[in-house]
């Protein structure tokens, strides 16, 4: 019983970053209608970041999330003008293309730059646990969660609070109507660039240290952003929450019963499970093929 | 005084020509009517007006001002507003969400917009935290109106009033509209296929057909001519 109530709270745990890791993906898709497979190098980019600003300005990762954000930001405002707008009204495979051209250009730089070596951000309180109850809490672990949960928090109150997450929802339900009022979906396109690429690198942070990485971790993190936007459903925070969770859940019962090679494989059986028996997720939000 | 003046607008779908040298105009505090057959043309009409759609000729001149040019938002702002053809409201989100959205190019005065829109249809304060996508469809209607009523507009356009709705609905809202346009003095045009309903409400119309303009004048000579009743309202 104790294994599976620390199974429950590993899953909780996990479950709530990759709900926050993949906010930016979903938003993007939801919204722009891209599916960007540069997400994970993005993810990956905020984590060198976090990296670099930690080894040599001694910089702690949460401290430097803003900063992550900022430049995410204004790399997603870059990417959409100079980018995707180039190919938004094309066919979606020019799409799926340039992102993939994207994502390998990104891993290779970094490769030239930091090599292929594992890194990993060694905070002071990276080993510290805590024992509560039966539970043991990873100090590290506490704080991703916790984190996580505030940012994803953060992004709910902008979508739902402010004007310009209104229009964010607007254009992502229906675009004429929103150029009707006077939304310019172009504009709104920029800034949900703009966002999404901040969470991303902003959970690069996050991620970096949760665990070491390499150049090359994008692809799979992409894989697991898709997974989370297929399983949740599109475009909306609580999607993502569903998604997350699920996920967290089930790499970490599948590991622990059946291995840690198992998780990956589980993921993937469970995603393609959802893309044909429920394609509007688990919370029945909008259809991956709706545009 | 004129508050809208077209001449000669030219539009259409990628090399599909809709729009032949349309000219019309509306004076201020006039409800305008204009109906046709379906493809006529009246939608894509109501659409170049808006900023949705660029037309390919042509001027459109609204307070004596050129507004080929110019944005959707910036038509908005100007007082330009259109509650669409489908309602094209955002089913996802919550009445009063929907409202809200109305007023971005005003958005300071929100409490007010609110408070008028609500006094229009107090059928929309009571369903205000519901989802735009659980109303009926005149509910619907009220709101995709009330929407284009938030940003403060000289000139409403609606598309299709009537389209999917119950007769006594409809003659409730036409009442609404007739309202509106005394106590806020705001001009209309509306799109409608109910011939004798565009009629009624309406001050002059303009007849679509095959994208061009085949007759207009005042609605109640309108509603005599022989033409007009044996086409459109079919009276043998």
């Amino acid at each position: 019983m104790d294994t599976v109530l620390q199974l429950l709270v590993e899953s909780l745990f996990l479950g709530t970053f990759y709900a926050f890791m993949s906010l930016g993906f979903s938003l993007t898709w939801g919204v722009l209608n891209i599916i960007n497979l540069a997400y994970g190098s993005y993810i990956i980019l905020g984590a060198y970041l976090a990296y670099t600003l930690h080894i040599y300005l001694g910089l702690d990762p949460v401290l430097s999330l803003p900063l992550s954000f900022t430049g995410g930001f204004l790399l997603g405002l870059f990417f959409q003008r100079f980018l995707m707008n180039r190919v938004m009204n094309l066919e979606p495979f020019m799409v799926l293309i340039l992102t993939f051209g994207l994502d390998i250009f990104i891993a290779n730089a970094l490769n030239l730059i930091f090599r292929a070596d594992i890194r990993s951000i060694d905070v002071p309180y990276a080993e510290r646990s805590h024992l509560l109850g039966p539970l043991i809490i990873t100090e590290v672990k506490a704080l991703v969660f916790v984190l996580s949960l505030i940012l994803t928090a953060l992004v709910y109150l902008l979508l739902h609070r402010t004007w310009t997450g209104r229009a964010i929802r607007a254009v992502a339900l229906d675009r004429e109507g929103a150029r009707t009022v006077g939304v310019s979906p172009e504009k709104i396109f920029l800034i949900t660039s703009g966002i999404g690429t901040g969470i991303a690198l902003a959970s690069g942070n996050l991620y970096g240290v949760l665990q070491g990485f390499t150049p090359f971790d994008g692809g799979m993190l992409t894989v697991k952003a898709f997974l989370v936007s297929i399983v949740g459903g599109l475009g909306r925070v609580e999607s993502a929450v569903a998604g997350g969770l699920f996920l967290g859940v089930l790499e970490v019962f599948t590991g622990f019963y059946l291995g840690e090679g198992w998780k990956f494989f589980a993921s993937l059986i469970v995603m393609f499970l959802f893309l044909i028996l429920r394609p509007r997720g688990l919370l029945g939000g909008k259809y991956y093929g709706e545009t | 005084m004129r508050l809208l003046e077209v001449r000669d607008l030219e539009a259409g779908y990628g090399d599909v020509q809709v729009l032949k040298s349309v000219s019309m105009h509306v004076n201020e505090g006039e409800v305008v009517a204009v109906f046709g057959s379906n493809g006529s043309g009246k939608s894509t009409f109501l659409k170049v007006l808006a900023g949705i759609l660029k037309p390919w000729g042509g001027s459109i001149k609204y307070m004596d001002q050129h507004i080929e040019d110019l944005s959707p938002e910036d038509r908005v702002r100007r007082g330009i507003a259109l509650a669409s053809e489908g309602r094209r409201l955002f089913l996802g989100m919550t009445v009063e969400e929907n409202l809200i959205l109305g007023a971005w190019t005003r958005k300071d005065r929100v409490k007010e917009s609110l408070e008028k829109v609500y006094s229009y249809f107090p059928e929309l304060y009571r369903k205000r935290k519901d989802l735009a996508g659980d109303l009926s469809g005149g509910q619907q209607q009220m709101l995709s109106i009330g929407r284009a009523l938030m940003s403060g507009p000289k000139l409403l356009m609606i598309d299709e009033l009537s389209l999917g709705l119950a007769p006594a609905v409809v003659e409730r809202l036409a009442g609404i509209l007739l309202r509106i346009r005394e106590e806020e003095g705001i001009s209309m045009i509306v799109v409608e296929q109910e011939v004798s309903l565009a009629l009624e409400i309406s001050d002059r119309a303009y007849v679509f057909d095959l994208g061009e303009i085949v007759d207009e004048g005042r609605s109640e000579d309108l509603l005599k001519r022989d033409t007009i009743r044996k086409t459109y309202l079919s009276v043998l």
